[in-house]
């Protein structure tokens, strides 16, 4: 519909789902031969790849800590992620604030304490932006590192929410993403436990909608859930067929 | 859920490259409803509703328009109740939104909202079974017709009803959609079904086809791409030409080819639309006329203030130029009630801006390059981006700038409100220059605001409360408090002269804080006098270098707003130890002279004393005392009949040096000001009156004059070269033409080649027209508009012979008896005493004041000071005059606010009227903006309650610098004008209706709105008219339905009452008929009664 419609009166977005649905979501595992695991994911038009190395031994020994391993994650965007080409510099601080929540997630996920005095990078490309950006790399991250078979406690799956014309929205494209009114929550959850591993939101939301904007990330993120569960057995029964 | 999906192209203009794809994902889904109430498929209709949407209805058939219709005859859908039933679909509505037709969104979204119209927006788009691929060609047609085919097919289980396609490119049968017809999808051509189904509709669809004939309202007409295109080139057309390189303008000014000057822009227009002009000042000799800039394009992003370099345009270049000028539109998509509202207050404001002056051929050029911007923070309010992005346009308060866009993210903050923003670039191919947000004000319509705002534009302060004075100054000021009062130290007493035993008095408006200047007067033993003026003696406590001193010279003046004012210097200096208070002990700076009994000077001292003034009057006290009275109130009696004495002396005194100025030339000038008084408990303004003048004023006034040209004197002759003095340049006689024109009017002859034929001039029409006090007051003010401002300077920027103050009349003049409240007066009082120090001595001249360069630098900046705090002055008397017309018209509940005006200039559109009762001046319009003439019917009534409505049909508008004149249509009764065309002239009297525009962004302002011509005078007159105008259009109405007998009756009746009305009517009779045709004469028989009149 319009751009200013970004939820129509019949209650239709502007690409067709409902307020409730998410976008489509296609996964695999295994994607790159060189890395010890990746994952390539995709969620609407936003594309995201994945690469994992380690646990290995790390690159600066300062970085090295006797008790628990070193998460590295790094992320990058294509410069034709967008229809207009845009190079981005390393020091971007959008690409390093993005990095860092990812970190921050997988701190609490993987069990670090297992792999002492030793690295686990996460590589991130997005190669096509359509809006989620935080919710598909923490989602193709998982992916990867248990494509890696590093020890976590959980899948981690994010998803994000917005609130438009006092509707809670799942899954916020680009254009839903971009309108400043729009509050855009993400959230990370263990589905398993139910514990929240991010909470993050920009713009502003009354306090008293939040519950049913979070409530609604966390429905989307348990549906990515069985989405990233089923490419995680594809990829184990792909293996298994190999090994047979 | 989601089934299939696709992808939507769509293009759009990238922030750095010309066009984008942007490629959008769409899911298809199967669970679109119908949206028709007796539809059992759809399970999702039971949504719709619930949605408190309307649904289909089953009677009368389904329409469908499609694009062409739906962008051409949005208006036609939307008032036509008739039309009901109608499918809009997603495609046209998205094809619309590609165009950025939001406006007509809205309108179908109306449509689709009101229960009434059982109308629905239709998602074919993202629903699988009507889906059409975007690559497909005439995809959007083809999309139409599939709905059509699916609602036929869809509906045919539900009642077959038919479902009927509209467009404006089909006949029945041929066309675009012949080829893929669908069965059973009708095909109409809009106009056949209207003439077919609703006739009554077909004389509405004959206006808008009419209307839109060549318009781009059909966004049929060009494909997306297409589109995009041509406004992706109108862009870069609208782009501006670049601005030349340093050394291409260094070349060009050296060959002459090219000016340098400043910048003043008229008008900016909401838009910066193609009427915008602009003036260069070419600055220095005055044989240079200004430059006219004219249009979006030759200004070329200049914006005023700026220092620019044009290029003059060739005749033939002008001429062109003058024929393009209807091409270069903008191009700018408008936004509904915004715009609205911006043209109506640019139509008020467009009556300040076309002056008639202009209409002499100037010189004209473009600006080729901006050597020097004047980007300042600028006060604005907000347009909000209505498409819901972050970048969003800054409307400034300041209409002489363009629109700025700002990127900001939270617009709920600054809605509303008043905000800073300050211009960061404008690069040349965007349309207005960009900026950022700098900090809010606070919300529109606040009085705080508004004061904020205003020292905000006129570069005083950030803001109210920044004008406190630090710790720094107040650290070095002396103490003073009510158990401990300050008093002269031992040292000071014994190096002053000590004036404290003469007879000194100060007269200032009443309730003054802060006295500068005080007087005394007083007969010597040989038959002379000895006049002192005794001036605060700031410079004694304001040391140069400290921080106060910063400050001041910082400040430059003391700012007076109509109710608050911001000192140059702290409270304490200013209220109470520099302050000439009544019995105090006060540092003075003295002039005093001797004068002989012919009131000439033969001795004059300066220098440093301690007065103690015996009284502080203020001007109606000393008025009274002068006038000879006794016992006035408020004063000492035991001080009152020495008191008299020396004002009557001094009055006596001043009025011979009065004269004598007076033959050298000296003018007589006015202008406007106004006093507000405020209800002490509500804050309201309760009264509105313009400052009285009493002949104490002028004494003071002159004496003060007296003591500013004798130390100007004085310290020219110890600093030649950089004396701080005053002048006034002698205007050239060209610049007094509107009011030459407008005296003419009114049977004067103005001689304006010199101060003195000037002064003379304005003498005679102060004479002759004594009764009539408002038109020697516009007389007086149009003279002083056609001159410069005064202005300081260092005596060694110019030669001597420049150093005339035009207005006094006389050869040396300075600022020296306010140091309160102007900076000027401070410098002057340290070279004054420098010089006097110094004088027999050797002078050294290593004091800062002495330095020309330090002199000549600052008094560039007070003389800028001054007009900026001038106009601030201005500006909040404007505010408050606008905030007591409202409260007068809104805040009471009464509709008008009368008042009688006369008219100060004629404008292209309308007249400028100065109101007396409240001193201000405004704009009547007598024709919009589209040329439509607006003649309030209260011109011909005379009521104020007709003021709202116009007169229909007038025509014959002409205006030019002396007279404007309309022609009434010829069926609208004129028995009181005496004559079909109306005329106004400069100095005509009218009465006005006072209202304010109501404007959510900016201060509202006041604007007039004629009500009749003839004012007071001839009130009582036209009263009586108007009752005889209510008769006979009563009297002819009632015979033209009553029984010819009973009319004849009333008639001779009223007859009756008429002929003792007026006795000058021909022979009385019943007849009806003769009745009834001497009305028809009327017009003759009041031109005959106004002549008895007069």
């Amino acid at each position: 519909m319009s751009r200013q419609e970004l939820l129509s009166p019949e209650g239709l977005r502007v690409d067709g789902r409902r307020a409730n649905e998410l976008r489509r979501i296609s996964c695999r595992a295994s994607v790159l031969n060189s890395a010890d695991g990746s994952s390539y994911y995709e969620q609407g038009n936003t594309k995201v790849l994945v690469a994992v190395y380690g646990p290995r031994e790390p690159r600066q020994k300062s970085l090295a800590h006797h008790d628990q391993a070193t998460i590295n994650v790094e992320f990058n965007v294509a410069p034709f992620s967008t229809s207009e080409r845009r190079k981005r510099s390393k020091g971007d601080k959008r690409l390093l604030e993005v990095a860092s929540f990812v970190k921050q997630t997988f701190e609490g996920a993987i069990q670090t304490t297992v792999y002492p005095r030793s690295q686990i990078d996460i590589y991130i490309h997005l190669l096509q932006h359509d809006g989620g950006t935080l919710e598909t790399c923490i989602n193709a991250a998982t992916l990867a590192l248990v494509d890696a078979g590093i020890s976590m406690v959980d899948y981690v799956c994010a998803c994000t929410a917005g609130f438009i014309d006092e509707t809670p929205v799942l899954d916020l494209n680009f254009v839903e993403e971009s309108s400043i009114e729009t509050p855009d929550l993400t959230v990370a959850v263990l589905p398993r436990s139910g514990n929240i591993a991010l909470l993050q939101m920009e713009s502003r939301l009354h306090s008293s909608k939040l519950e049913g904007v979070l409530e609604l990330a966390t429905e989307g993120c348990k549906h990515i859930h069985k989405k990233l569960d089923e490419a995680v057995l594809a990829a184990a029964g792909e293996l298994a067929k190999k090994l047979s | 859920m989601l089934g299939t999906r696709t992808e939507n192209v769509a293009f759009r203009r990238g922030k750095r490259q010309g066009l984008m794809m942007s490629v959008t994902e769409r899911y298809l889904r199967q669970d679109i409803p119908c949206a028709h109430k007796s539809c059992q498929l759809c399970p999702q209709n039971a949504d719709l509703a619930r949605r408190g949407l309307p649904q289909l209805s089953d009677s009368g058939m389904t329409l469908i328009p499609d694009a062409s219709v739906v962008s051409r005859y949005i208006e036609l859908l939307e008032h036509s109740h008739a039309l009901t039933n109608l499918v809009f679909c997603q495609s046209v509505v998205d094809a619309l939104d590609r165009r950025n037709r939001t406006r007509t969104i809205r309108n179908v979204r109306g449509i689709a909202a009101d229960p009434r119209r059982t109308s629905v927006v239709f998602a074919n788009e993202v629903f699988a079974q009507t889906h059409v691929d975007a690559i497909l060609p005439a995809r959007d047609s083809k999309a139409v017709m599939r709905v059509a085919a699916w609602y036929k097919a869809h509906l045919d289980g539900v009642g077959g009803q038919k479902v009927v396609l509209l467009t404006l490119k089909a006949s029945k049968s041929t066309g675009q959609y012949a080829d893929n017809q669908q069965p059973g999808v009708e095909v109409w051509q809009f106009a056949e079904f209207l003439a077919e189904f609703h006739p009554t509709l077909i004389e509405h669809f004959a206006s808008i086809t009419e209307s839109t004939k060549d318009g781009d309202m059909d966004i049929t007409e060009m494909t997306p791409a297409e589109y995009a295109q041509a406004r992706l080139l109108a862009k870069a057309q609208s782009g501006y030409p670049s601005h030349l390189s340093p050394s291409e303008i260094e070349d060009g000014l050296r060959s002459g080819a090219l000016v340098r000057g400043k910048i003043r822009i008229l008008q900016s227009g909401g838009a910066m639309r193609a009427e915008s002009q602009g003036n260069v000042d070419r600055g220095g000799a005055a044989d240079t006329p200004d430059i006219l800039i004219v249009g979006r394009a030759a200004l070329n992003r200049a914006c005023t203030g700026d220092t620019v370099v044009v290029r003059l345009l060739t005749r033939a270049e002008e001429n062109a130029e003058s024929k393009d000028s209807g091409i270069e539109q903008s191009t700018e998509e408008t936004d509904g009630e915004d715009d609205n509202e911006a043209l109506a207050v640019e139509q008020i404001e467009a009556g300040e801006e076309t002056s008639l002056d202009d209409v002499r051929k100037p010189v004209r050029g473009v600006v080729v390059g901006v050597s020097e911007r004047k980007w300042r923070p600028f006060v604005a309010t907000l347009q909000l981006d209505e498409a819901g992005g972050s970048r969003h346009l800054a409307v400034p308060v300041d209409s002489s700038v363009p629109k700025i866009r700002i990127h900001y993210m939270d617009t709920a903050v600054i809605a509303d409100k008043y905000f800073v923003v300050a211009i960061d670039e404008w690069p040349a191919d965007s349309q207005y220059p960009q900026g950022h947000f700098v900090r809010v004000l606070g919300p529109v319509g606040n009085l705080d605001t508004e004061v904020d705002v205003i020292l905000v534009e006129r570069q005083i302060a950030v803001s109210q409360s920044a004008l406190k004075f630090s710790l720094a100054s107040t650290r070095e000021m002396p103490i003073s408090t009510a158990q401990c009062p300050w008093s002269p130290s031992t040292e000071e007493v014994a190096s002053r002269r000590d004036l404290r035993d003469s007879l000194i008095f100060s007269i200032d408006p009443k309730g003054s804080q802060d006295i500068d200047d005080a007087v005394s007067m007083r007969k010597t033993a040989n038959g002379g006098y000895e006049l002192g003026v005794h001036i605060a003696d700031v410079s004694q406590f304001v040391l140069p270098g400290s921080a106060t001193d910063t400050e001041a010279m910082a400040r430059g003046t003391t700012v007076y707003l109509a109710d608050r004012r911001f000192n140059m210097i702290p409270e304490i200096l200013s209220e109470q130890i520099c302050s000439l208070r009544g019995l105090k002990d006060r540092y003075a700076v003295s002039v005093i002279w001797d004068l002989d009994s012919e009131y000439h000077a033969t001795n004059v001292w300066f220098g440093r004393t301690l007065i103690r003034s015996a009284c502080e009057m203020y001007y109606e006290q000393a008025q009274a005392l002068l006038d000879g009275a006794t016992n006035v109130d408020g004063l000492d009696p035991k001080m009152e009949a020495s008191l008299s004495e020396s004002v009557v002396e001094l009055a006596r005194a001043m009025r011979v040096l009065r004269q004598c100025r007076y033959e050298a030339g000296a003018l007589e000038l006015a202008s406007t000001e106004v006093k507000f008084t405020f209800d002490k408990d509500s804050g309201a303004i309760s009264e509105l009156v313009p400052k009285s003048s009493l002949e104490i004023h002028r004494v003071i006034e002159e004496a003060m004059v007296f003591a500013n040209a004798a130390v100007a004197r004085r310290i020219y002759e110890q600093f030649p070269s950089a004396a701080l003095l005053r002048r006034h340049r002698s205007p050239g006689s060209e610049r007094f033409a509107r009011l030459v024109d407008a005296a003419r009017t009114k049977g004067f002859e103005i001689d304006c080649s010199s101060n003195a034929a000037l002064a003379d001039s304005l003498r005679r029409i102060t004479e002759a027209s004594k009764s009539d006090p408002d038109i020697v007051f516009l007389a007086k003010s149009m003279a002083t508009l056609a001159m410069q401002e005064a202005e300081y300077f260092a005596t060694g920027d110019c030669g001597s012979d420049s150093y005339l103050h035009y207005g006094l009349a006389l050869g040396f003049y300075t600022h020296f008896t306010s140091p309160i409240r102007r900076y000027a007066d401070i410098i002057v009082h340290r070279q004054l005493l420098e010089a006097v120090a110094a004088s027999g001595a050797e002078l050294k001249e290593v004091a800062v004041v002495g330095s020309q360069k330090w002199v000549s630098d600052t008094t560039g900046k007070l003389n800028e000071r001054n007009r900026q705090s001038k106009r601030a002055q201005r500006e909040s008397t404007e505010l408050f005059q606008s905030r007591y017309v409202m409260q007068r018209t809104v805040g009471s509940g009464q509709k008008h606010l009368i008042a009688d005006g006369v008219v100060a200039e004629i404008r292209t559109n309308g007249l400028i009227v100065y109101v007396p009762k409240f001193g201000l001046r405004g704009p009547v319009h007598l024709r919009d903006s589209s040329g439509q003439i607006k003649l309030a019917f209260s011109v011909l009534s005379g009521n104020a309650s007709d003021s709202d409505s116009f007169i229909e049909g007038c025509s014959e508008f002409a205006a030019d610098t002396k007279q404007l004149s309309i022609r009434l249509p010829i069926n609208v009764p004129v028995f009181q004008l005496g004559s079909q065309v109306l005329r106004f002239s400069v100095f005509d009297h009218v009465r006005v209706s006072l209202r304010v525009l109501e404007t959510r962004r900016r201060r509202p302002p006041v604007y007039l709105a004629l009500v009749s011509r003839a004012s007071s005078s001839a009130s009582a007159m036209r009263a009586h008219k108007s009752t005889l105008l209510d008769k006979t259009l009563r009297v002819s109405a009632a015979s033209s339905s009553a029984a010819s007998s009973a009319a004849s009756k009333k008639a001779s009746d009223s007859e009756n009452i008429l002929s003792t009305g007026e006795k000058s009517t021909t022979g009385k009779s019943s007849d009806y008929y003769s009745v009834l045709e001497r009305f028809g004469e009327m017009s003759l028989f009041e031109t005959h009664c106004d002549v008895q009149t007069l």
